[in-house]
């Protein structure tokens, strides 16, 4: 009975983790229960329950997959003072082919006891195996178990059939409707039979689908096909990172802030391939002298000089312009000429991409000596090519160059060794050079050439400026001496600033009649200045018909009446005017006066 | 990554072979040539020479000094190129034009038909004794004059013969000096000029050995170029004689 009372206190002794079950529990959960044969679907393994130390899942059979770790985070909690950890695998799951694959068990050996997990399907679809059949974007936008996807990316182009080295235009967009928590890995699509040209630079815009805002990634380039056939655009690979889809626990009110601290999940997304049927050209009415130029050209010539000596250079610019893979445009054929010897020397290239259409010039230059003199010709030059517009062979030739050829000019060189030469001073004591320079001068890294140096350009330019200024200044002085009108105008805004002063001065010392009778004065010589008219006959009623023709604004022409009268009735009764009444006024005046220098009367 | 280690190479390379890592100043180096010429040990003097033009450095009298080398060597295209490029920086010292003529003296050909373009000539004279930046301040300071005389005579209205005349002159000046800044820089620094180098050099209707030859020159003659392509230059004799020389025969100074 002793030894039962102890083993009782023992066991209440004892942690209580010791004596506790371990409660292991397992969860298995896909992202998406059906995906394409190209994309991805997230396995994660949620294992909660347990202590640190403990081992990692056994995953079950997985072949038909290839398996990507994406790794694993640890939650310590501490409930009750007992510690549970519980962990969460994550594993990225690309499919190898289509087909319903069941997803055993996962199972953990722990503490002598073994833990199962549920077990899950998931179907995978082959849509793009095959020549796709052409897809809308809603269908696009939504996985075959009809759920909205978060991102996906489409492949078009302009034809699917053209004509070797005929442009193709192919557009990548890349679809996303949730933020990207990393930058987009872009694998672009393998175009081996093509040559390729990026068209645009990357435009992004936003769209709906589904009903649903994307933003819209789109890449546009120009694809050549090099040889006939059927010839596969390859698909396009996107990866990124984005939020993961979760339930919003809306109990949780720190629910909202899980956005900040999650890390995301990848996922890639493949644009579905598309084959191009590629025609070979036409055999028939084919030039002798194609060489696989294909596109609509011009060309032109022009020569540098077209009188020119015998045995001198002339270069002949040849430049073959328009649209189409310029790379492929061949030298022209110019052939041996018995008049001329010809050079190759220089050959540029430009690319254009106007509207979503490769083209550009090619820039030849021959340069042609002519062995004889006289009226010479160099012939034209031919290019063909094939137009795929027109579906025919085109033939264009440049203008042929006319050059007159002088006879070579010039005196002759003889051989006269050691002979003086005539027009040279020497000293005739000299026997030998003179001596070297023992000091070696003002030694410097270069030759500083003063001139288009901004010092020198600053002090060449500054009197130009200084002079402008001073002409101005006594433009304006000339024609204050000479136009009354114009000295006038000019003056009339310092003189009714002066002659408001002064009423200012007279509203401090409350004097009301001489305020109004200033601040009258004052606008009054103002329009008279601004018109060159006489300021003594003019009334309160023709200043303000002034008023109304230059365009003012009818409620300052009423303030000016208001003001004009309370002028007069401050002048002509022998009632005092209020000192509010002298500030208004004076505020009007002055109002009156900036409203008037905007209107600029005339 | 691979670009900054590059970088850093150079860096370093340009460090350890500067002429101020190696220790040599450009005073001590350039009295050793001139120590090297006293006893006659011409390469050598050369040499020491030719290391300061090869880190940069440049001035009338090294370019002369190069060239008395030169001449000592009996290498007179190079002699001749190294007068020129001295004269060119400094074209008033007496030394460079003597000896350039003293070493014309032993050149092999003689160029005949050469015609005298006279206003060439003439503005060639005038301008000989300025460099292109000396032409170029005084005409910038004749400019200035000019403005400035325009602005005193708009400002305090200034009128009168004298006025006048002290103006047109003013304005003479600086046509003048402007017309030979223009000249100077078009003659020295847009139009290219050469000195044939190679004892003798061909000169061919056409860029290349397979043309006819035309003539035979020898080292010491000078020329405009015209023309550059490829291996070869298109270039214009004093006597407006006109032929294809390779590279490899001639030095631009």
């Amino acid at each position: 009975m002793r030894i039962l009372r102890l083993l009782i206190v023992l066991c209440a002794l004892m942690p209580t983790n010791i004596l506790a079950q371990d409660d292991v529990t397992i969860q298995m959960s896909l992202s998406r229960d059906g995906i394409e044969i190209s994309e991805q679907a997230v396995l994660t393994i949620s294992v909660s329950g347990g202590k640190q130390g403990m081992p990692s899942p056994e995953l079950p059979n997985l072949s038909m997959f290839n398996v990507y770790s994406q790794g694993t985070s640890t939650n310590i909690s501490i409930v009750n003072g007992r510690m549970e950890t519980s962990y969460s695998y994550q594993y990225l799951l690309q499919p190898k082919k289509a087909g319903t694959f069941a997803i055993g068990s996962v199972t953990i050996d722990y503490n002598r006891a073994r833990y199962k997990s549920n077990a899950l399907t998931l179907t995978v679809i082959d849509s793009g195996s095959s020549q796709p059949a052409p897809r809308s974007l809603k269908e696009e936008g939504v996985t075959p178990t009809g759920e909205e996807k978060d991102m996906f990316l489409t492949a078009d182009v302009d034809k699917k059939t053209a004509y070797v080295n005929e442009q193709i235009t192919l557009h990548l967009k890349f679809y996303h409707a949730v933020q990207l928590y990393s930058q987009p890995e872009y694998t672009a699509p393998q175009t081996t039979d093509f040559w390729t040209d990026m068209l645009e630079p990357q435009k992004t815009y936003y769209t709906a689908v589904n009903g649903r805002r994307y933003r819209v990634i789109e890449i546009t380039s120009a694809l050549f096909p090099t040889r006939s056939g059927d010839l596969t655009i390859g698909p396009a690979i996107i990866s990124a990172t984005i939020p993961v889809k979760r339930v919003v626990n809306r109990k949780d009110p720190f629910s909202l802030f899980d956005d900040f601290f999650t890390q995301g999940e990848s996922q890639t997304v493949r644009s579905r391939p598309i084959t191009i049927k590629v025609l070979p050209l036409p055999s028939e009415n084919r030039p002798a002298t194609f060489s696989g130029t294909v596109g609509n050209f011009s060309i032109e010539a022009n020569p540098d000089k077209t009188t020119v000596d015998m045995n001198q250079p002339v270069t002949v610019t040849y430049k073959i312009g328009g649209t189409g893979n310029i790379k492929t445009v061949a030298e022209p054929n110019i052939g041996d000429l018995m008049d001329f010897r010809i050079y190759r020397a220089s050959t540029d290239e430009k690319i254009s991409k106007l509207n979503g259409i490769v083209g550009g010039t090619k820039i030849f230059e021959e340069v042609y000596i002519p062995k004889r003199a006289g009226r010479l010709s160099i012939p034209p030059v031919k290019l063909d090519f094939f137009d795929p517009g027109t579906r025919r062979y085109k033939s264009i030739s440049s203008q042929p160059v006319q050059l007159d050829v002088k006879p070579a000019a010039g005196g002759e060189f003889t051989n006269l060794p050691l002979t003086p030469v005539a027009g040279l001073v020497v000293d005739p004591n000299a026997k030998d050079i003179r001596y070297i320079k023992t000091e070696p001068g003002n030694l410097s890294r270069h030759q500083n050439l003063i001139l288009f140096t901004p010092l020198y350009l600053l002090l060449n330019g500054l009197p130009v400026v200084i002079l402008c200024v001073i002409w101005i200044n006594s433009k304006r002085r000339e024609r204050f001496a000479t136009d009354i009108g114009y000295a006038r105008s000019r003056a009339a805004k310092k003189l009714a600033r002066k002659r408001l002063s002064v009423a200012n001065k007279m509203a401090d010392a409350n004097q009301g009649a001489e305020f109004f009778m200033e601040i009258r004065r004052a606008l009054f010589s103002y329009v008279a200045d601004k018109l060159n008219i006489s300021p003594h006959g003019l009334t309160s009623d023709g200043v303000l018909d002034i008023l109304k023709n230059s365009g003012l604004d009818e409620t300052l022409i009423i303030k000016a009446g208001e003001l004009f009268k309370r002028a007069d009735f401050a002048q002509y009764s022998s009632v005092s005017v209020s000192r509010e009444k002298i500030r208004d006024s004076y505020r009007d005046a002055e109002e009156l006066l900036i409203k008037l220098e905007e209107a600029k009367l005339a | 990554m691979p670009n900054r280690i590059i970088f850093i190479f150079i860096g370093i390379f340009f460090l350890l072979f500067s002429p101020i890592a190696m220790g040599i100043n450009a005073d001590s180096l350039f009295s050793a040539a001139n120590r090297y010429y006293d006893a006659k040990d011409y390469p050598s003097a050369r040499d020491a020479y030719q290391r300061l033009e090869q880190y940069n450095y440049i001035s009338a009298p090294l370019y002369f000094d190069i060239g008395n080398c030169y001449f000592k060597e009996g290498k007179l295209g190079y002699a001749i190129l190294y007068y020129l490029r001295a004269q060119k920086l400094d074209p008033t010292d007496d030394d460079i034009k003597n000896n350039l003529a003293f070493v014309r003296q032993f050149l092999p050909t003689n160029l005949e038909g050469v015609k005298i373009n006279p206003v060439a000539s003439f503005l060639e004279t005038i301008a000989a004794p300025f460099t292109l930046n000396g032409i170029a301040w005084i005409s910038s300071l004749l400019f200035m004059a000019l403005v400035l005389f325009l602005c005193v005579i708009i400002q305090f209205q200034l009128r009168g013969a004298l006025i006048k005349m002290a103006g047109y002159a003013l304005l003479a000046l600086l046509v003048i000096s402007s017309s030979l800044t223009t000249f100077k820089y078009r003659n020295g620094y847009v139009t290219q000029k050469g000195v044939i180098v190679a004892p003798e050099a061909h000169v061919y209707s056409g860029p290349g050995e397979d043309n006819d030859l035309e003539f035979v020159a020898a080292h010491g003659l000078t020329f405009e170029i015209e023309k550059s392509l490829d291996k070869y230059y298109l270039v214009i004799f004093e006597n407006k004689r006109k032929g294809w020389i390779s590279k490899d025969n001639v030095e631009v100074i």
